[in-house]
């Protein structure tokens, strides 16, 4: 049994070896492909993980009118009675315009000789942390807008929502990629199997009638194509590691106006990387193991 | 040489072998047995059905009707495994000799051990006496296409020897080959029937038969002609 095993992957390696531009391509085809996919599947898991996080800590800004300005404590009183209100406080328009010469960074120059008051001053509603409904926050900010002095509404939901959308969209595609890719590894890995088996036909045959069992015939080939997509799979997770940085960065730089500071945009988890090798060598397994079903029918 | 005969090793029984349906029969009703030790000829003319014989024998093709038993397995219904089984027990010669022309020699004939999982230590011994044995010892990291005619024909019958097989079935071990080296060739499968192993070998040649007096099978258009037995073998006529 061991000296079997040993045998097959002595065989497998030098038909690797030997037929080195074939699978050579097979090995990049792969790589690249699981690369493609777990790229997609990183910024998915990054937008749902991103999403979940926003949806727990949604916050409501209401406007004063402007002859309203000095409501702004009684209108905090009255909301932090309501019982989805964790806390509220008036944001005077000079520490509004602060915060956002802040948000700006050194593009805050544009904000010179602007009046304190260019931003009106508001409430603002920060809520219990749960996984809130837009239909709840869209019913809350309502009640906020019936009170007096308030001239509207904001609320972070809003984006959520458009955020959610993308997210359905980008899943989408990503499952779609993902069959498609999938589909094009086991083709690779089918085609190089095949060529291989065509190319060891003599091989095979002389194996077969000195008494290779049908198991002894096809494990060499097996092995082939695991090692194939178990290789794919590491260079794949070396490709998404040096990519990831600079994709992570567009999907901060992207999502900055949204993104809390408590939630980090997060690279490969390590079971994801198991997974993606282990899919690889799935796939390589599944190609050989069609490619040799119709060439080793006969024997 | 006088051949110790025992068990009944291939058995057939109105054996027929049908290619495609409404086309004459390869085989049709052949009846012959051999027993273990027996060195035969099978001959006739080309399309006789010579080789269609052998490969029933190692199980290449399975027979359409009749029954055929190679070492008590009924070969109407081997395959998969069982079948590997068997041709672990059969060593086949062939006129092209079927080497894998990238092996080595010693690679070449070490496939017969590899695939009954003989330790790689093994195999190097029993390579090297079974290289040492033919001759063979100095070619053994030769790839076959440097190797003359001869030589790669012996190495074809040191792969089928490796394993010392119960059957040894050649055909047309001598077909491509200069006349000279005939009587080594035939030598080296006397050499395994001395030690027991049953042998057939399919020819045409009829200087062949003439020379080595042995049973010979004549197939005539698929139909088994006759069944000779010389005298000097002590066998005498079996059907």
């Amino acid at each position: 049994m061991v000296a079997n095993l040993i045998y097959f992957f002595r065989r497998a390696l030098s038909t690797m070896l030997r037929s080195f531009g074939l699978t050579a391509v097979a090995i990049a085809t792969i790589s690249i492909s699981l690369a493609v996919l777990a790229t997609f599947v990183l910024v998915v898991y990054n937008l749902q993980r991103l999403t979940a996080e926003l949806g727990d800590h949604v916050g409501l800004s209401a406007y004063l009118q402007e002859d309203a300005w000095s409501e702004g404590p009684s209108i905090v009183e009255r909301v932090e009675s309501w019982p989805e209100v964790k806390k509220a406080w008036v944001l005077t328009s000079s520490q509004a315009l602060s915060d956002f010469r802040n948000e700006l960074g050194p593009d805050s120059v544009m904000l010179e000789g602007l009046p304190d008051d260019v931003v009106p001053p508001s409430v603002e509603l920060q809520l219990y942390e749960k996984r809130w409904a837009y239909a709840e926050v869209k019913g809350l900010a309502a009640r906020v807008l019936r009170l007096g002095g308030v001239s509207d509404v904001r609320y972070g939901q809003q984006d959520i929502e458009q955020l959610s959308s993308v997210l359905v969209m980008v899943r989408t595609v990503t499952l779609i990629l993902g069959l498609s890719l999938g589909l094009a590894t086991l083709l690779v890995v089918y085609n190089t199997i095949r060529l291989t088996l065509y190319a060891r036909r003599d091989e095979i045959e002389i194996m077969s009638l000195v008494g290779a069992t049908p198991i002894f015939l096809r494990a060499p080939f097996v092995i082939e194509g695991v090692l194939q997509g178990f290789i794919g799979g590491i260079l794949s997770m070396f490709i998404v590691s040096l990519l990831e940085d600079v994709l992570l960065q567009q999907l901060v730089d992207g999502l900055a106006y949204l993104k809390p500071s408590s939630v980090e945009l997060i690279s490969i988890p390590p079971l994801f990387g198991v997974l993606l090798v282990g899919l690889g060598a799935l796939l390589g397994m599944l190609g050989s193991l069609v490619a040799m079903a119709r060439f080793l029918q006969w024997r | 040489m006088n051949v110790v005969c025992g068990a009944v090793v291939i058995q057939a029984f109105q054996l027929t072998k049908v290619y495609d349906a409404g086309d004459r029969p390869a085989l049709k009703d052949v009846r012959f047995a051999l027993q273990k030790g027996e060195f035969v000829f099978l001959t006739g003319a080309s399309g006789a059905g010579k080789t269609t014989l052998l490969r029933l024998l190692f199980g290449a093709e399975r027979p359409t009707r009749g029954q055929l038993y190679v070492n008590n397995r009924d070969m109407s219904h081997l395959h998969g495994w069982a079948l590997a089984q068997l041709r672990r027990e059969i060593g086949v010669v062939f006129q092209d000799f079927k080497l894998v022309p990238t092996q080595t020699v010693a690679e070449n004939v070490a496939y017969a051990l590899h695939v009954v999982g003989m330790p790689d230590r093994s195999i190097k011994r029993r390579v090297t006496q079974t290289l040492g044995a033919l001759g063979l010892l100095h070619k053994a990291r030769t790839l076959p296409p440097k190797l003359s005619g001869g030589e790669q024909q012996r190495v074809a019958i040191a792969r089928a020897l490796v394993n010392d097989p119960v059957i040894l079935l050649a055909d047309e071990p001598t077909g491509n080959l200069d006349a000279d080296l005939t009587p080594v060739i035939l030598e080296l499968l006397e050499q395994a029937n001395a030690r027991g192993t049953t042998v057939m070998v399919a020819t045409h040649d009829r200087h062949l038969l003439a020379t080595y007096k042995k049973r010979v099978l004549t197939l005539q258009q698929g139909e088994m002609d006759e069944d000779e037995h010389f005298q000097s073998e002590d066998i005498t006529r079996v059907f």
